[in-house]
Parts: C-alpha cells; structure tokens; sequence
C-alpha cells in the first residue's frame, strides 16, 4: 500500500506588508522582492519548503475585496488548492488583522496564526497571550520572526508532526461592525497587556519632520539630490570610470596581445570592436546602476516611500493621480517591467492605465549607460548636472503630458484615497545586498548574452557589403546594415543625427535599452580609435543632446511592452510604443534648435 | 462634525457615514466601525491628506474623503 503522500500545499496570506514575502524567502531561499509598503506583491508565486508547496499571494485586508490583486488571493482560496492557510499577521495591529483571521475560517481549511513582529510590539509595550489566544481562536499560533531561519525549523516541524488545531468552524456576522465588536469583546479582551504607555515612538518622532509643513519639500529634494551624488559623482560614476579605463587600458589589450597577434584583421575587429566594443561601455555603467538601485531600495525599506506619497499626493491628484502613483513611477527609474506591474495597485483602472502611460518617462536604468557616455565625451566636468538634467526633463515631459490627458481623455472626479503607513524599519544589510547582487548579476547576465548575441549580428551585417563584390568590408559606410539604415536617416535629420548609426542603436534599444550603448559601441569604435573619440566625429554638442534626449524619452524595450499587453490588452501596448517615439522626436528637436542656438 | 474638522492629537468616536459607498466599505474592513475611537495623529504638509490613527495602525485619507466620518469629540 502506498503512502498517500500528497505535497502539503500552503496558502500564505495575511495583511499587506506584514511580511509574508519575507517569510517566503526565508523558507523558499527566494529572492522574492520585498519592501516597506502595503501591496508590493501583486501576483502568487510559488516556491518549495520542505517537500511542500508554498504560495505567496499579495496581501489582502479582508475577502470582502476591492483591489485587483486582492482578488488574486481571494479566487485562489475559492479554489480551494491549498491544504493549509499560513495566516501572517502582525502582532502590533491584531484588531484589524484578526478580521481577516477569521474572516479565512470559511474555507474550511486548518489556519495556522503566525504572529509576526512581536519584537515590534514588545518596543511598544505590548505583551501577547498566546495561550489564551490560541484557545478562543481554537488554531494554532506561532510567534515568529520573519527573516530569522530558526522559523523555518519551527515551521517544518510544526507541519510534519501534524502538530496543528484542526479546521473547527465558520464565524458569520451580520456586519464588519458585529464583526470587530466581536474581536474586541470575545477574542482579545484581556489577551493583550500595555505594559508602558508610549509617550512619542521614534517612527512618530521622524515623521514630526519629515512631513512637517516647511521642512518636508526640502529635506525631499535633498534626499533624492543626495541620491544622485552618490550615484553620479561621489561613487558611481568614479567607479564606472575606473572600471571603463581598467577595460581599454588591461582587458582589451591583453587579449590582443595574448589572443589576437596572428589573427586576421577581421576577426580582430570581430572580438575588440564587435564583443568587447559594445559591452565595455554597458558594463561600465554597472557601478551606476547599482549604486542607484541601492538608494531606491533604502528609500522603499524604510518606508520613507509612503512618505513621499504622502507629501506628493496633493500634486499627483492634479495629474489625476493619488500619492500612491509615485511607487510605480520611482520603481520606473530602475526598471519598467516591475514598474509597469506595480500600477495595478493603483486604486483604479483609470488610474493605472494612466501611470502607465507616463512610465516611458521615468528615465530607466538600462538607458544610463548612454547618459554616462556622452556625458562623459560631450560634457567633461558636469557629467552629474547633465543626467540630473535628463531624469528632470522626463519627469517634467511626464507632468505636462499627464496635466494633458487629465484635461481629455482621463477626466474623471478624484477618486477616494486610502494608504497605511507603516513605521519606519531599519533596512536590513542582508536583504538590499542580496537584492542588489541579484540585479548587477541580471544585469551582467543581459550584457554578456543577448547584448552580445545582438552585438555580433549588428557587427556582422555593418562588415559585409555587396561593393565590390558580397563579402568582408572595412568600410563601414559600404556595409549592408549602413545602406538599410541610410534609408531612415532622413527622419532624425532634423535632430542633427541623421547618420546611419544612430538609426542602427535607436532600432536596437527597442530590443533592450543598453543595446543603443552596445549598438554605439560597435559600430563607432575601430581599431584606431576609442569611442571617446569618434563620437565628437559624429555628433556635435547639440546632435549629442538632441540624442541624449531622444533615447531618454522614446518607446521603452520589448519586455516593457510585452508585459503591457499582457497587464492592459493589445490596444494599450500599441499606444505605448507609438506615442513616446512621438513625444521623443518632437522634445528632441526641440532641444537641438535650443542646443544650437546656445552653443 | 466630521474628522475633516479634527485638530492635530485630538481623539474622538466615530459615529457613522455620511453616505455607503465603496470607500465607506473599505474604511469599514480595515476598522474605522461605528463606536471606535480614532485619533487625528498628523496631517500632511499642506495639510491634506490626515494622518489618522485606529485599531492600531495609521492610515492616510483626504480631507474631502475625511468629510464622510462622522464623529463625536
């Protein structure tokens, strides 16, 4: 007779932000991405835990629901997959979060309380009966920590031992008011103890000034000015440029030297101009990337991010947004793919859509490396002012084109708004670095595969030619790809980067963003020369800023689209990719006749 | 009155809503119920959104919405 060992399947559900990812990651060894703000998780992900099935749904307030993602959690407990519900809640707020603890007795499944947070409580003068708890809830509590391992073995042990109350029974109120007079009555009346009243909790004395009336704006701009000196001119960039002298000056010449000595001069320029050409300006800009992931995630993990949605959402509203549309749009400086996903915590489908359309704006990270490169050859000495510039003229072309459609397209009355704001955290070490490294190694991943892949074939197409017969060229101006692109040049003409090659690197960032970087990097430098100097052949200052600002503001990539279409539907996916190509060609002619004019 | 008209600190018991929609639903499921007591802990620069504190969290809410709660000081 065989065992019926089916694989426990377990429900992870609980509040939003009460730390059920980080609890996923913790048993899982995921690397799930986690913050401090309430509906950071946004789809179920699944993951094993000791011969088990854990899923990890988006956080949810009760089953009485409203937002999109909240449905996501309630129709998979409807299917009644899972065999357990793991119900996280939050030590320091179990009024509310008892509501949905009871509330998951419906599904008839055995719930399993873990109290998280209790260190939190404890700071705040609580003291939890769990004894007492657990016998009027009639199931299992288990006070845990979160992010700490020893949970894990608790838990396993816990659900391997069969050592958990069955399900007992479905609570029904009349009302949510029965419904909490009942918690407070029946259920924790004498569970919880004030040990020391709170006279003025650190969280509320940060919030004194960080949302007072004068000093709130200021210490904003200050902080995200900050952000960008460290990224740009304190660390950032002074790595990013050791590490691009530590290319040209170690790396490439030690495979010439090494690899390449009795080679043909094809293959020579295959590998320096055509793999290490268009990767090295990429890579380059790794330290930058980095560094400003790390300062985005500090803002989200100290929950200093449901602060600024709180002191923007008087702006916001005039875009016909609410304080909380600044998450997705600040996710848009690393990433667009997550960004576009977070949108659909916004209130509203009007709402979403619309942060949607203004994402394209939010200047992301895989267009940095061409800022730190021309910046670098066009602007010596401001690199920091001229990114700074190009991030502020996106979020200004977002603010115009979003007063825009607020007027036309997206009228509608404000709509309601309701946020929790969570305590400040220390962010932990652990979490940004393993955070962090997962991105550089995306990054890195991206760089030496499909940008390479893409190198290869735009360096091939730029070397064969039919002049004088179909073969090898070294002009690059006979090649094929040249003869093709030439056709489309005419269209940036105006915006002074009417070459070939342009054409050629704007084509390739619809691939992926640091393609335009790579594209630039193939196809611009030779044997002779550095990209340093070939790029002032081509571009002046002003075709250099016309350029800058074309590739800030155009279509995002292919993977940026794709999960459009499948977040908002095909007619929106169209709207994305036609209309920033648009917006970009008209404010980049704008800036060149500026540009001209000035210089 | 209303929580719109509160004062920084102030604490008082909510009475009702001035009308059942969506929000009111919604406010209702994360504790703001007839009876509680809420507190007006802060208020945005600019004075909107309120910070409001019940059941032991802080939520934000804006004063156009705020004129839904009745309350009693």
């Amino acid at each position: 007779m065989q065992n019926e060992n089916k694989q426990l399947r377990l429900a992870l559900v609980g509040n939003p932000n009460v730390g059920k990812t980080t609890l996923f990651n913790t048993l899982t060894g995921f690397n799930q991405r986690v913050g401090n703000f309430p509906g950071i998780t946004i789809e179920r992900k699944e993951g094993q835990f000791s011969q088990m099935t854990l899923v990890d749904l988006p956080g949810i307030y009760s089953l009485d629901t409203f937002s999109p993602e909240e449905r996501v959690t309630k129709e998979y407990l409807e299917s009644s997959q899972a065999d357990v519900i793991l119900n996280i809640v939050d030590a320091t707020n179990l009024e509310r979060n008892l509501y949905l603890t009871l509330q998951l007795q419906q599904f008839g499944k055995p719930v399993i309380v873990l109290l998280n947070m209790m260190d939190l409580a404890q700071a705040k003068g609580l003291s939890i009966d769990i004894e007492k708890l657990e016998q009027r809830l009639q199931m299992t509590v288990i006070p845990i920590r979160a992010k700490d391992i020893i949970t894990k073995k608790q838990l396993h042990q816990c659900l391997h031992t069969n050592n958990y109350l069955p399900f007992e029974q479905v609570y029904t109120w009349t009302n949510t008011q029965q419904a909490y007079a009942d918690i407070e009555a029946k259920f924790l009346a004498g569970i919880i103890h004030k040990e020391t009243e709170p006279v003025l909790t650190l969280s509320e004395q940060i919030d004194r000034l960080i949302l007072s009336k004068w000093l709130s704006l200021p210490i904003l701009f200050g902080l995200v000015w900050l952000m960008f000196k460290i990224t740009f001119d304190w660390v950032g960039g002074p790595l990013a440029d050791g590490l691009s002298g530590f290319f040209a000056d170690v790396i490439v010449p030690f495979v010439e030297t090494t690899f390449l000595t009795h080679t043909t001069t094809w293959f020579q320029s295959f590998i320096v101009d055509g793999i290490f050409g268009g990767i090295e300006p990429v890579l380059a800009a790794l330290p930058v990337v980095l560094i400003l992931f790390v300062c985005l995630s500090l803002f989200e993990d100290t929950g200093y991010m449901s602060r600024i949605a709180l002191i923007l959402d008087r702006i916001m509203r005039r875009l016909g947004l609410s304080g909380k549309a600044i998450v997705p749009l600040m996710l848009g400086f690393g990433c667009t793919v997550p960004a576009v996903m977070a949108t659909k915590a916004l209130e509203s489908q009007r709402q979403q859509k619309l942060a949607t359309l203004l994402l394209p704006f939010m200047s992301c990270n895989a267009r940095l490396p061409v800022y730190v490169l021309f910046a670098a050859v066009f602007f010596p000495g401001n690199e920091g002012l001229v990114v700074a510039l190009l991030y502020i003229l996106g979020i200004i072309v977002a603010i115009v084109l979003g007063l825009l459609f607020n007027q036309t397209f997206f009228r509608s009355d404000v709509e309601p708004f309701l946020l929790e704001v969570p305590d400040y955290r220390v962010p932990t070490l652990k979490n940004i670095t393993k955070q962090t490294w997962e991105k550089g190694k995306g990054f890195v991943k991206r760089a030496t595969t499909f940008i390479i892949a893409a190198n290869v074939i735009i360096w091939t197409l730029s070397h064969i030619g039919f002049q004088p017969t179909f073969g090898y060229v070294e002009d690059l101006d006979m090649s094929i790809l040249a003869s093709v692109a030439n056709v489309f040049a005419p269209i940036f003409e105006p915006l002074g980067f009417g070459n070939w090659q342009s054409v050629v690197a704007i084509v390739t960032g619809f691939l992926a963003k640091e393609s335009v970087t790579s594209t630039l990097g193939v196809l611009f430098s030779n044997s002779e020369a550095e990209l340093s100097t070939t790029l002032p052949t081509f571009f002046s200052t002003a075709s250099a800023s016309a350029f800058l600002v074309f590739t800030l503001l155009y279509t995002p990539c292919m993977a940026v689209i794709a999960t459009v279409k499948k977040e908002y539907g095909i007619k929106m996916m169209w709207i994305i990719v036609i209309y920033p190509v648009i917006v970009a060609w008209i404010v980049a002619w704008i800036v060149y006749q500026i540009s001209q004019f000035i210089m | 009155m209303t929580v719109a008209k509160m004062k920084i600190g102030e604490s008082a018991i909510v009475k009702g809503f001035t009308q059942e929609n969506s929000f009111v639903q919604r406010l209702r499921t994360m504790g703001i119920t007839e009876n509680v007591v809420i507190q007006l802990k802060r208020k945005a620069p600019f004075s909107d959104p309120l910070i409001i504190s019940c059941r032991g969290s802080e939520l934000a809410i804006r004063i156009q919405d705020a004129k839904n709660i009745v309350i009693e000081v």
